[in-house]
């Protein structure tokens, strides 16, 4: 499916109204969003825009850019920030910068330093074994939190999302907020969840996080029965194993962990399409990232 | 105007957007709504980090505002986003200063500003029905969110890199069976630490400019925080802060958002380079102590002063923040070093010491370590003070958690000073262990010595080893059966759970299993955790025993870091019954750590101590401050005498949170009353709090005393043993100081007993029948003071708590002017009990089972501390008259030198 061509058309009493120049001149905004689709033939790009304060709600926009090379290296799933340019009335896209996460806090910084020490002193196996978009995902099986296998083959022909967490986490603002995307994302497709979208939480505490903990901890979002949501444990290796494929790194600090983050999206061929690092993207923006990949043709 | 402006242009950006191009706006009523459940309330929050922003929100919603719009632009919470809405919640999990506003509150009214740890909280109450609960968070029981009972928790700045060298020592190549050799991981980790520390200096040789400048400015800031945390955790302040302050000044360039993270913890590593350079963890002195008893300078200042310049650049740029009181604290300490504390600190940033005072005072404890030769610099120890020469001297074992350190085996010289003679003990290629525990497990007579190995790291072996009652140990480990398999663990306990005469041993693993060694009696032991139904897997930091039941069978309480925590009650068949919740002894929910029983109100049943270790000085500041906290404290269970617990936390005075590790229990002022000193601390460098010695009054209460007494030793506590090491009749408090890392070694503490005037007894048992250490025999005294009526003081006979052990011999304080009416044993193996009237206080008895009368005890004593001819050489409390030493005490003046 390309997309829609745009043409953006603001009204101009809008402008009068917010007290602009009466002119054409272009007004420009910082922006921060999600890529959810490309559009090489059309120079176009659908963006789940995070909100300007002042100046737009959060939405799905699709933008013009004006150079192909502003596409490059982007994918769905990307975080950009970019300007949002407007003129003469319209919109388009530039200087976009894929969005790297790099937080300032500090468990976000020592996972840094570790993954930066790892590599320089032993072999980047780790690395290696990470899956690259478009890469087939191989199948894995683990135990959910009722105890019972779940193999990721079993969802050929849905939407598959995967995030990782280990229950007693004590930062709101890593594990829970990523296993709390998935409670909006079912919120939000209570109809698709179970029939065509699976959700996953891999925990990579499997010693700690038995199926009787991770029931405890599926009842935060009443997800505990939930067809379609899963809470993942399994043998240490095969955990492991499934993290370091999707560069989910995760190294122990005493009682505690300092781990990667990352949410990842598998079509329904079971490819890997989009992988979020970090804890920047909305609810909202990972819930239209989902309402594209589910929307797109078979 | 404007602001109406702006949101009517967002409003028609969207909608013109949606009319061009069929694009959906923000929904708001396509999710389903929640089932809602009755007393549930639906929440809006807006939370802000100063006073004065909350009260201008305020305004703003007065005059009319959309909270939700108010919410996403203004509010720190998570829920920000979605504008405020938080969904349906239970009003139980909110904290209670959030209940209490709430009070009175009709749908579509909002509460005043409210102050809570993270911040200033307005909430609106919505209709329970109304549609936009459907975007909230939803009800979650574990959220992490201000408003939860349970909130996010202040951690110090992370400066002691000691995640960055267990990284390192995980990833190093190993040989097979790695666990089991004790001076093989040694090398691993010494090669582990030097091979990531020399890959992080290539990267900043000259050579490697051009890949340097490659890498992203965010990636070069890491990389030198990276070698700054090695170099800290090696001790080599002077590299990391040259590293820090390279990360600094790219932060400063690049990236301001890293800006206050590397003012804390640049603040930090001067502080700590600071008492390096003073020498202040080698000679302590009072120096460490606060509050501090002069104000007195470091000999140099110049770190101190630049401390106290990134403290203060952290406070300018959060100047209201909800993060600052651990920097403001930080600062405070930091003018203490040069000698301006308090007069000189900023008047917004000052704490008080008045929070701290006591209202008590026992007299003043004295360090006299350097005196005795036990002024040994370790990182984080296990602690055994014991008779293990069988000679009627309290001897010294010490482990270490640096895994090339080897046990210290201190031998008592009769005259004060310790001697090290683990090589002639043949100890000293013991390497490694948190903590250890002493008994007689076969039975010869002679006290054993069990090492505990791989807590918070990876899984190591222990170490059994065998008494052989001429001043020498062998390694039993394996032909025991206990060195497979290798396990995390730093807490067991020996306990004879069939009454078999031998002592068992059950060992709290961390995120495996429990171990239940069965003693067969031949000096083998045979795991049954799994039989005995005692295997749950948990991430355990104490295991301890007592027949809390009185039913003659020995039961196990297991505290854990996360989940809960399991009492298991003895079914009389070698099985446990795992009854947590019906005795209602399952909480800390979360960072259980040390734990005890004791008979804190002397009625005679076992009543249960367990802390939480919330490693955040910023918490346990707040509690020494009355601001409200956002975790769980540690608990006092009393027992009621029917196989359940009832939780006196807050009754006694004990509901506050000091992140202690080593705690441990015994008479400091020999009142009859068994008090408290926790060893406080975490392994960052900023994790900085006072010990804390907690004086029980009457077992009616425990009062703070650690100020009066002079125990506030700020640096990283481990075990503690109450243990009286000159025979004397008082019990000292040795205290391990020391952290995680070898940048954060300390001297070792013996806080001196400063005396008293009460009388006291010591009582040695030997089992006969019963294990021949005696544990779980019980002493019950009858005692008239003074003409007082009688009362009674229990104990058991066990080494204390479960981080650092006390000597099997009982110290029992009677209090003033004491008579024993009756002293009464009862022997667990042969369920007998021996009874003796009129036995004579002041004095060290030996009591065997079965012996129609006891042994009095020839026992020498002697003063602590000849080494050096300083003040701090206490008299013999037996010899003196009551009240001397304290006098003495008081008078002394201990100049730091």
């Amino acid at each position: 499916m390309s997309l829609t061509k745009v043409k953006m058309r603001i009204l101009p009493t809008l402008f009068l109204c917010c007290c602009m120049p009466l002119s054409w001149a272009a007004e420009r905004h910082t922006a921060f969003g999600v890529v959810l689709e490309i559009d090489r033939a059309h120079l176009t790009l659908r963006v789940s825009c995070h909100e300007i304060p002042g100046y737009m709600d959060a939405m799905v926009m699709d933008f013009p850019v004006r150079n192909a090379k502003e596409l490059d290296g982007l994918q769905p799933g990307t975080l950009i920030d970019f300007t949002l340019v407007v003129e003469k009335g319209s919109p388009y896209a530039a200087a976009i910068r894929v969005h790297q996460f790099q937080s300032a806090d500090p468990e976000p910084m020592a996972a840094r330093q570790l993954n930066l020490l790892e590599g320089l002193v032993g072999p980047a196996t780790v690395a290696a074994k990470k899956l690259e978009i478009g890469q087939r995902v191989p199948d894995f099986s683990l135990i959910d939190q009722r105890g019972q296998a779940v193999s990721l083959s079993l969802f050929t022909g849905e939407v598959v999302g995967i995030t990782f967490m280990y229950t007693h986490c004590p930062f709101p603002n890593y594990c829970f907020r990523l296993s709390n995307n998935f409670g909006m994302v079912r919120k939000r497709f209570p109809d698709r969840l179970g029939r065509d979208l699976v959700l996953l939480n891999i925990t990579f505490d499997p010693i700690h996080d038995q199926p009787e903990v991770l029931a405890e901890y599926a009842r935060n979002w009443n997800a505990a029965g939930v067809p379609g949501w899963y809470f993942l444990t399994g043998p240490v290796l095969e955990v492991e194993k499934v993290c370091h494929e999707f560069g989910m790194n995760f190294w122990q600090d005493e009682s505690l962990i300092t781990h990667a983050l990352h949410t990842v999206i598998l079509d329904r061929q079971g490819k890997l399409v989009a992988d979020l690092e970090g804890n920047d993207f909305t609810a909202k923006q990972l819930g239209d990232l989902f309402d594209s990949v589910l929307g797109a043709p078979q | 105007m404007i602001l109406e402006g702006s949101n009517l242009k967002s409003t028609l950006l969207c909608f013109s957007v949606s009319l061009v191009l069929g694009f959906v706006c923000p929904a708001s009523s396509a999710f389903p709504s929640q089932d809602s459940s009755p007393g549930t309330l639906n929440l809006q929050v807006i939370v802000v980090d100063s006073p004065g922003k909350a009260q201008q929100i305020l305004d703003r919603l007065k005059k009319g505002e959309d909270f939700a719009g108010i919410a996403k632009s203004d509010s720190i919470d998570p829920s920000g986003s979605q504008g405020g809405y938080i969904g349906l919640v239970e009003p139980s999990t909110l904290r209670p200063e959030l209940r209490e506003a709430l009070k009175g509150i009709r749908p579509g009214e909002i509460t005043s500003a409210i102050a809570v740890p993270s911040g200033y909280v307005i909430l609106k109450l919505l209709p329970e029905n109304q549609p936009e609960v459907a975007q909230g968070m939803g009800p979650g029981q574990a959220r992490d969110l201000p408003l939860a009972r349970q909130g996010a928790v202040r951690y110090p700045a992370d400066v002691a890199g000691q995640v960055l060298a267990d990284m390192l020592f995980q990833r190093f190549p190993k040989p097979p069976n790695w666990q089991q050799d004790l001076q093989g991981i040694c090398d691993i980790r010494k090669r582990s630490l030097a091979a990531g520390v020399s890959r992080l200096q290539e990267l900043f040789e000259p050579a490697n400019k051009p890949r340097l400048e490659a890498m992203k400015p965010f990636d070069v800031i890491q990389s030198h925080y990276a070698l700054a945390q090695l170099r800290a955790y090696q001790g080599n302040m002077d590299q990391a802060v040259e590293h820090w302050e390279a990360a600094y000044k790219i932060a400063a360039d690049e990236i301001p958002a890293g800006i206050p993270q590397l003012a804390e913890v640049l603040g930090v590593a001067y502080f700590h380079k600071s008492e390096m350079k003073n020498n202040v963890y080698r000679n302590p002195g009072d120096w460490c102590l606060f509050p501090p008893r002069l104000a007195k300078p470091y000999r140099v200042t110049d770190d101190s002063e630049k401390a106290i310049k990134y403290f203060i650049k952290y406070l300018a740029i959060k100047p209201e923040g909800p993060d600052q009181l651990q920097v403001k604290w930080l600062l405070n300490l930091a003018y203490m070093t040069i000698g301006k504390y308090p007069s000189g600190v900023p008047e917004p940033y000052l704490i008080s010491q008045s929070a701290f005072e006591s209202k008590q005072d026992i007299g003043r404890f004295v360090d006299v370590a350097p005196a005795m030769g036990l002024n040994f610099v370790t990182m984080a120890n296990g602690v055994i003070a014991d008779d293990l020469e069988n000679n009627g001297l309290l001897d010294l074992a010490v482990s270490g958690y640096d895994v090339c350190a080897p046990l210290h085996f201190l031998h008592n010289n009769a005259d004060g000073t310790f001697t090290d003679r683990a090589a002639q003990a043949g100890l000293s290629d013991q390497l490694g262990g948190l903590n250890m525990i002493q008994a007689d497990y076969n039975n010869d007579g002679c006290t054993d010595i069990l090492v505990l190995r791989g807590a918070w790291e990876f899984p190591m072996r222990k170490s059994l080893l065998r008494n052989n009652c001429d001043g020498t140990f062998t390694d039993v480990t394996r032909e025991a059966g206990l060195a497979e398999p290798a396990t995390r663990t730093q807490t067991a306990v020996w306990a004879d759970i069939d009454n078999d005469g031998f002592l068992d041993l059950f060992v709290g693993n961390e995120n495996g299993p429990s171990q239940l060694f069965h003693n067969k009696g031949d000096g083998t032991f045979e795991d049954i955790a799994h039989s005995a139904g005692v295997d749950k897997i948990a991430f355990t930091k104490g295991v301890v025993a007592a027949d809390y039941d009185l039913d003659g069978f020995v039961d196990f309480y297991v505290s854990n870091l996360y989940g809960g925590n399991f009492l298991y009650h003895n079914n009389h068949d070698r099985t446990f019954t795992e009854v947590s919740e019906k005795a209602g002894v399952h909480q800390p929910q979360s960072q259980s750590f040390a734990t005890w029983f004791f008979d804190y109100d002397n009625d005679g049943w076992p009543d249960l101590f367990v802390t939480s270790y919330f490693f955040s000085a910023d918490e346990t500041l707040r509690s020494y401050l009355g601001l409200p906290r956002n975790v769980e404290t540690l608990k006092l269970y009393r027992n009621m005498k029917n196989g359940t617990f009832k939780d006196v936390t807050a009754e006694v005075g004990l509901d506050k949170i000091n992140m202690p590790m080593g705690a441990n229990f015994g008479d400091v002022d020999d009142d009859g009353f068994l008090d408290v000193f926790l060893a406080t601390g975490g392994p960052e460098y900023g994790a900085l709090v006072p010990k804390m010695l907690l004086r029980n009054d009457a077992g009616k209460s425990f009062v703070d005393i650690t100020a009066s007494s002079g125990t506030g030793e700020l640096h990283k506590g481990h075990a503690v043993a109450f243990a009286d090491l000159g025979n004397n009749g008082r019990e000292d408090l040795l205290v391990s100081i020391g952290g995680a890392t070898p940048g954060d070694a300390h001297a070792f503490r013996v806080f001196q007993n400063p005396g008293n005037d009460n009388d006291c007894i010591t009582v040695k048992l030997v089992g006969v029948r019963t294990n021949r250490s005696a544990i779980g025999a019980r002493i019950h005294l009858t005692v008239e003071n003074e003409g007082k009526p009688p009362r009674s003081i229990y104990r058991t006979v066990g080494s204390g708590g479960s981080f650092g052990a006390s000597p099997l011999q009982q110290h029992i304080g009677l209090g003033k002017s004491a008579k024993i009416a009756e002293l009464e044993i009862w022997w667990p193996s042969s369920n007998t009990k021996q009874s003796f009237v009129n036995v004579g206080t002041n004095q060290f008895i030996e009591i065997k089972e079965f012996a129609k009368d006891y042994t009095k005890l020839e026992r020498r004593s002697f003063r602590l501390g000849s080494m050096k001819s300083d003040a701090t050489n206490l008299p013999n409390l037996y010899a003196q008259k009551p009240g001397a030493n304290r006098q003495q005490a008081r008078k002394r003046i201990y100049e730091p030198d």
